[in-house]
């Protein structure tokens, strides 16, 4: 628990005065402060300062339901996603804006409205809705779900997304691997063979606790027994700090 | 180096160009450096004199181009080159240096930079380095664009600097048959914002963002990597090409075009490039070269085969 105290120390000391937080310096953004508000919840400590975070994000929410990434640009985009997990009672208002942004094309989700769909925004809103209201939602989650089978690398998991159009969807990452598989805990692993052999083996080098974090989020998700190592990585800002956290929880059985 | 083109450097002004005959002409340096080895300080500081750079008191941002996590294939600017560069430009008394670059796929950037050896390469990188996809932005207005972008949020750090030097990796593009100095600008645009990739951009035309990107920074340097380069299936599945030279300038275009040149691309026929020439004064052939001829460099890239119609000749 030593890292879980230090880690939650070091997020605790970076909130901003205005309850949200930076990704590592500078204003508060919707992303860091929704996953940071995550990553303490699952903690069950820091009441004021989850209460400032989450006040911090009510304020954010858009007229069309959605979130801004920060204050400077007003657009609603995909961290949506995240305030949405953060906030789960904030209303089905929040989950239409996600369904009306699906690209009809491919059926995934974009990172910025108007644009194609890809796979972080994607996996981001399946949990998002997931958590929401799985019946209410469930033909766009399954539709979502389809658009991250069908772009999988060759190599059985993940990367950005793109299409494999002159071999632009070459290799899989580790943190997208990760990623989709805990959106995807739903499907049987029998369909995601390759993707969790493909697993096993970035977990002997992430690359990142980024990546290590997901990886250990989607394999926990789907009740693999996952040990942890003392990550070789060091937290680099807020959004780092908080995955790690959240990763440490579901090692534990607490999940997104 | 080869100087016998050396008396137009004298004729270019701080921008890197001259007019002659109504007729915008750059000034580009072409230097030879067959490995990293080498003193390449030495090389960039005499580019930097050579194009009369105002450098003491400015603070520098250094844009070199970060995609992954791969040290030994030539994805990234060497980082070795990097830290020649800022060298140079401390020695020449800038205010400061920066590094700063947001890369457009991963997200893990200082592990990236760490595994691609720019810790290792360049002293205090941490302290130095600024991720521009985490940065605070400042909404900017498009001005006459090209794109269908009316505007684009942009990193303080990298609005805020006196002179933006960027350092791209001399590669073959899969789309856009080249990426160099202006198609590194994409690593301005934040992530935290249009997402990775920056898919905004795209629906909004490459080729389009490129130049757009293009005049919102005036106040560029350009010095390119193109000593391992990389051909065939880039910017990341290519493979190594040791083309053994340093290509600077201040006039992005004209540096790209003679980069095309060099790689036996024809620069006519790189859209963003024709793009550009279009509107300014500038022409694709209104290029001088300092140093090395062109043709002295020149070595046959690689392409896709979807592009070999951009052969030059």
């Amino acid at each position: 628990m030593a890292e879980v105290d230090e880690l939650q120390r070091q997020l605790l000391a970076s909130q901003n005065r205005d309850g949200g937080w930076p990704f590592a310096k500078g204003s508060s953004w919707t992303e860091p402060t929704a996953l940071a508000l995550l990553a303490l919840r699952l903690y069950d400590r820091s009441s004021g300062a989850c209460q400032a975070a989450a006040q911090w994000l009510e304020q954010r929410k858009n007229p069309d339901g959605g979130w801004p990434p920060n204050d400077a640009v007003p657009a609603s985009t995909w961290v949506t996603s995240l305030a949405i997990l953060a906030l789960p009672h904030t209303g089905a208002k929040a989950g239409d804006w996600l369904t009306g942004h699906v690209y009809k094309k491919t059926g995934g989700s974009c990172w910025f409205p108007g644009t194609a769909s890809w796979v972080t925004p994607t996996a981001t809103a399946i949990l998002a809705l997931s958590r929401l209201d799985s019946t209410r939602f469930a033909a766009p989650i399954e539709q979502s779900r389809q658009f991250l089978l069908s772009r999988r690398c060759r190599d059985g998991g993940w990367n950005h997304g793109g299409s494999s159009f002159r071999s632009e969807n070459a290799v899989s990452y580790p943190e997208t691997t990760g990623l989709a598989l805990l959106a995807l805990a739903g499907v049987p692993s029998e369909h995601l063979t390759a993707a969790l052999r493909l697993s096993d083996e970035f977990l002997k080098n992430p690359q990142s606790i980024e990546g290590l974090s997901w990886l250990q989020m989607g394999l926990a998700a789907r009740g693999r027994k996952v040990e942890d190592c003392e990550s070789r990585f060091r937290p680099r800002n807020v959004r780092d700090i908080s995955l790690r956290l959240l990763a440490l929880a579901a090692l534990e059985g607490r999940t997104l | 180096m080869n100087r016998r083109y050396f008396f137009l450097g004298a004729l270019a002004l701080a921008t890197g160009c001259s007019r002659r005959f109504g007729t915008r002409t750059a000034q580009v340096s072409i230097v030879r450096a067959w490995s990293y080895s080498v003193d390449l300080a030495d090389i960039v500081r005499r580019i930097l004199i050579e194009h009369h750079v105002a450098v003491s008191g400015k603070n520098i941002l250094l844009k070199p181009n970060l995609v992954e996590f791969d040290a030994h294939a030539p994805i990234n600017t060497h980082p070795v080159f990097v830290a020649a560069v800022a060298e140079a430009f401390h020695s020449l008394g800038a205010k400061s240096v920066r590094i700063a670059e947001a890369p457009g796929h991963r997200r893990a950037t200082l592990d990236m930079a760490e595994a691609a050896g720019f810790f290792s390469a360049i002293p205090k990188f941490e302290d130095s380095f600024t991720d521009l996809n985490l940065d605070d932005v400042t909404r900017v207005a498009l001005q006459r664009p090209f794109s269908k972008l009316t505007e684009l949020y942009l990193p303080n750090t990298a609005l805020a600097c006196d002179l933006l030097v960027t350092l791209p990796k001399m590669k073959t593009h899969h789309w856009a048959g080249a990426t160099l100095s202006m198609k590194n600008l994409f690593g301005l645009v934040p992530g935290n914002v249009y997402g990775w990739p920056k898919n905004p951009l795209h629906w909004a035309g490459i080729d389009e963002c490129i130049a757009d990107l293009h005049y919102l920074f005036p106040r560029q340097f350009c010095l390119v990597d193109g000593i391992d380069a990389m051909e065939g299936n880039g910017p990341i599945l290519g493979t190594r090409k040791q083309a053994g030279v340093v290509v600077g300038g201040a006039h992005p275009p004209a540096v790209d075009a003679t980069c095309c040149r060099i790689m036996q691309i024809d620069p006519a026929k790189i859209r963003y490039l024709r793009i550009v020439a279009n509107r300014s004064s500038w022409n694709l052939e209104a290029t001088q070269q300092l140093g090395e001829r062109v043709d002295s460099v020149a070595m046959r890239f690689a392409l896709h085969p979807d592009l070999s119609a951009l052969r030059l000749g």
